[in-house]
């Protein structure tokens, strides 16, 4: 059973639709990393996904249960990391989370204690004086104390350090090991290609792509360079070529395969001139599909 | 109850405003009692038990209990009425502005537990500050020589609580059921002063006084439950209309969409809004048009909340002048026989005359309230620039914190001053269509007695705001100047041994020269105005020297 899955998801704003016909799939044990730029729909997803927001047509699922008709008992599985994390400015770190532990019950305080020893996280100053990285760390160990069997992470590393990014990772990667799964979005690519195992790009509303990150090593991003000028339609229909561009007498294509293949499908009338390859990374994936099509 | 904790957390957000409505309306009450009791009561004495009645004198009270009427009945409901309708506001409407109630509904508790926990909050926080009130009333007139009587203040009490607990339950439910704090506050706000309006004026034409049972405010008062006690089916149909208003909210929570706009960056004046803003040119901005472009946008910040109450103001007063017309026959009839004492109960000359009548009904206390509600809320635009980070936007330009402080001073001093033009434009409207014959100069008296009044609040707000950059610093200066200002001025100038000390107030130079019946006194005037010229001063010092919130 997937941990989480939306199903044909919708979603109007008057005349904007912010998502149209999303199906994703988490499976149970895995980072699935939710990429997109700003105003992709990634947020929209999620507060469909924790019940904030309504989805226009469509649903989804969380533990096998509906968003919508099942949602305490999904709350009481899942923590979650919101965007933009607003704390009340009055209290402490450590009241902010006694608060959160009361209404959620059942949370060992030892946790907090470790996550905040972990994470150096200031727990006795108002939430109003900390920084807006000091403050993420309050929402970490809010969304971790429980030990939540699913984590949704809206753009989780925004305003920590490079010693407490490489942190987080570290406990992203243990939540997984010990089984549990993760789902975050962000569109720092290097964080979603450091952590997850899937990802799903979402463009203007629409996932338009999902990769593993595995596999994604696979692919190679290559450059020909010929003695005339070339046409993208002679490279599009190649076997594993995606991602075409072509300036003058350049093409800079994706390439999964053994190059011998692409080059012997090369148009004959073509001279080849020069050749580069090199391994793609996500950011050229991610590229890809948000290259404007005009 | 996994939401209790919700509930406590909200309660102690609320203990200052609890704790400074309390103290501000029990010091009243017992500052009035105080007042009443070393008074020459006879003339009270000597009245018809019907005029005793009407002024809510209970069988057998001494004349003092009048001090619970001039500060609980009406002042002290609607104190604790607003402060429920603040409290109904932030529960849901405030909360989900500030992104704090997205966070906490993705904790295992329904939107209808979250609902339900909120208005359990609303609700404790009316019964705490009625409870604590109404344990100062009873022992507050203990040290004075006052007789109860068959005075029912448990009744009262249970009133006002009830019809605060109402009040904050339709603010709790406008705001969970469309998440629009404005909307929530504005509304509760305005069916709050109309009731009480209503209550007072829709009894007097026999043509609508059964309209008068529509009202909240006559379900509490009408019965005068510190004489009658407590009207139960009136009460019976506050609680069910409380009840019925956290149904709908919970069930309107329940069931739409969060907002989730991000935080405002100015959004409304920015270039998307206003095309022709985004044109650019290479040439540098001069230093005048920057001042300008900074007034504009604060100006813009606060024109809606200006231009509402502006507008509330004059229609209002406009409508004032024909309603006066048309009632005052009724209106001779019950005051004539009034001594002139118990009108000063209503700041009022004398409710049989126009200006009277124009005084006790629109600028007595209706036209104060508004000016400081104006002068607060310029000043909590200050400060909430400040607490979101705005203001340090600003300051990162080439400006001065001065520059940026004297321009929201300057717009503080031009809304009140639209606000003075409304209210003087209404009452010459009123008077004309009325034709009550009062003199364009009794008309500016009163209007420039105003601005005065709303200038002097506005420096002491503008003082807190520029030592503090807490919120609550500048509503509780708003509330003791305001409130505590204006209970002085009445409850002072009640006895003659305590007159000269209601000079004290600024109420008392707002007021005590009857300036709709007398044109300007310009001593009045120049003792509210030269204090506030040196406050605004000490203020544009003060403001630079703190550390903004960061």
């Amino acid at each position: 059973m997937s941990a989480l899955a939306t199903f044909n998801l919708t979603k109007r704003f008057g005349r904007t639709e912010a998502l149209r016909g999303v199906d994703l799939e988490v499976e149970s044990g895995e980072v699935y990393g939710l990429l997109g730029p700003n105003g992709a729909g990634k947020s929209t997803a999620i507060r469909i996904l924790l019940d904030e927001i309504r989805a226009t047509s469509g649903h989804a699922e969380i533990f096998g249960l509906d968003t919508r008709q099942d949602t305490v008992e999904i709350h009481r599985r899942l923590g979650y990391l919101p965007s933009d994390l607003a704390l009340y400015p009055k209290l402490t770190g450590a009241e902010t989370l006694r608060l959160f532990a009361r209404i959620r019950g059942e949370v060992p305080w030892g946790n907090v204690e470790i996550l905040a020893k972990r994470f150096k996280a200031d727990l006795h100053r108002r939430n109003a004086e900390l920084s807006s990285g000091n403050r993420q760390k309050i929402g970490i160990i809010a969304a971790f104390m429980h030990q939540p069997e699913l984590l949704i992470l809206d753009e989780p590393i925004a305003g920590l350090d490079p010693l407490m990014q490489n942190e987080f990772h570290q406990l992203i990667g243990e939540t997984v090991a010990e089984g549990r799964t993760v789902f975050l979005s962000s569109h720092t690519l290097s964080e979603v290609q450091r952590v997850a195992h899937r990802v799903g790009i979402i463009r203007n509303g629409a996932l338009v792509s999902v990769q593993n990150v595995t596999e994604l090593r696979s692919i190679r991003r290559v450059e020909l360079v010929f003695n005339q000028v070339v046409e993208a339609a002679d490279f599009t229909a190649i076997t594993g070529v995606s991602d075409v561009v072509t300036h003058h007498n350049t093409v800079t294509m994706n390439f999964t395969g053994e190059i011998g293949m692409l080059l012997e499908a090369v148009p004959s009338d073509y001279r080849l001139v020069d050749i580069m390859s090199q391994e793609a990374d996500l950011e050229d994936v991610f590229l890809a599909y948000y290259r404007d099509p005009t | 109850m996994k939401t209790w904790p919700i509930v406590t957390h909200d309660l102690a957000r609320a203990k200052w405003a609890i704790l400074g409505v309390v103290v501000g309306v029990g010091s009243m009450v017992v500052l009035a009692v105080g007042m009443f009791s070393v008074m020459d009561t006879t003339v009270y004495d000597d009245l018809p038990d019907y005029l005793r009645s009407l002024l809510g004198i209970p069988d057998g009270a001494s004349a003092a209990i009048l001090a619970y009427n001039a500060t609980l009945t009406t002042v002290g409901a609607a104190t604790v009425a607003g402060l429920a309708i603040g409290l109904g506001t932030r529960s849901v409407a405030s909360e989900e502005a500030d992104r704090t109630l997205q966070w906490l509904l993705s904790l295992p508790i329904s939107r209808s537990q979250l609902g339900l926990a909120k208005a359990a909050a609303v609700t404790f926080a009316a019964v705490f500050s009625t409870l604590a009130i109404w344990l100062i009333a009873e022992v507050g007139h203990l040290p004075f020589d006052v007789e109860m009587g068959r005075a029912h203040l448990g009744a009262l009490m249970l009133g006002i609580g009830a019809h605060a607990w109402l009040y904050g339950a339709l603010a709790f439910a406008i705001g969970a059921f469309s998440g629009n704090k404005a909307a929530a506050l504005a509304i509760s706000s305005t069916l709050l002063a109309i009731g009480w309006l209503l209550s007072g004026l829709l009894p007097l034409w026999t043509e609508t006084q059964t309209l008068v049972r529509l009202v909240p405010w006559h379900w509490y008062a009408g019965n005068s439950p510190l004489q009658n006690g407590l009207d139960g089916g009136y009460f019976a149909l506050t609680v069910a209309v409380a009840l019925a208003f956290i149904a709908i909210g919970s069930y309107g929570l329940a069931r739409r969409d969060l907002n989730f706009v991000p935080p405002r960056l100015f959004q409304k004046e920015s270039s998307q809004s206003k095309p022709h803003a985004a044109k650019t040119s290479s040439a540098p901005t001069p230093r005048g048009k920057t001042n300008l472009g900074l007034f504009q946008l604060i100006f813009n910040q606060t024109r809606i909340l200006a231009a509402s109450l502006g507008a509330g103001m004059l229609v209002f007063l406009a409508l004032m002048g024909p309603l006066y017309n048309s009632m005052k026959d009724q209106l001779a009839d019950s005051f004539a026989t009034l001594p002139p004492e118990l009108l000063k109960i209503w700041d009022a000359p004398d409710m049989t005359t126009p200006e009277g009548f124009l005084w006790g009904e629109g600028m007595g206390m209706v036209a104060p309230v508004v000016v400081v509600v104006l002068a607060a809320g310029i000043a909590s635009k200050l400060l909430g620039d400040e607490h979101s980070g705005r203001l340090g936007l600003l300051l990162s330009t080439p400006l001065q914190r001065t520059q940026i402080f004297s321009i929201y001073l300057l717009t503080m001093l031009l809304q009140l001053t639209w606000l003075a033009l409304a209210t003087g434009v209404g009452l010459f409207i009123g008077a004309t269509v009325g034709g009550l014959g009062i003199a364009i100069s009794q008309i500016v008296g009163a209007s420039v007695h105003l601005w005065a009044l709303g200038v002097f609040m506005g420096a002491t707000i503008a003082t807190a705001s520029a030592l503090s950059h807490s919120r609550s610093a500048a509503s509780v200066t708003a509330a003791v100047v305001g409130l505590g200002g204006y209970l002085l001025h009445v409850t002072l100038s009640l006895s003659e041994s305590t007159a000269s000390w209601a000079r004290i107030s600024p109420f008392y130079y707002y007021s005590s020269s009857s300036p709709l019946m007398h044109g300007s006194n310009f001593g009045h005037l120049a003792i509210l105005l030269i204090p506030a010229t040196a406050l605004f001063v000490f203020a544009l010092v003060a403001y630079p020297r703190r550390d903004l919130r960061v």
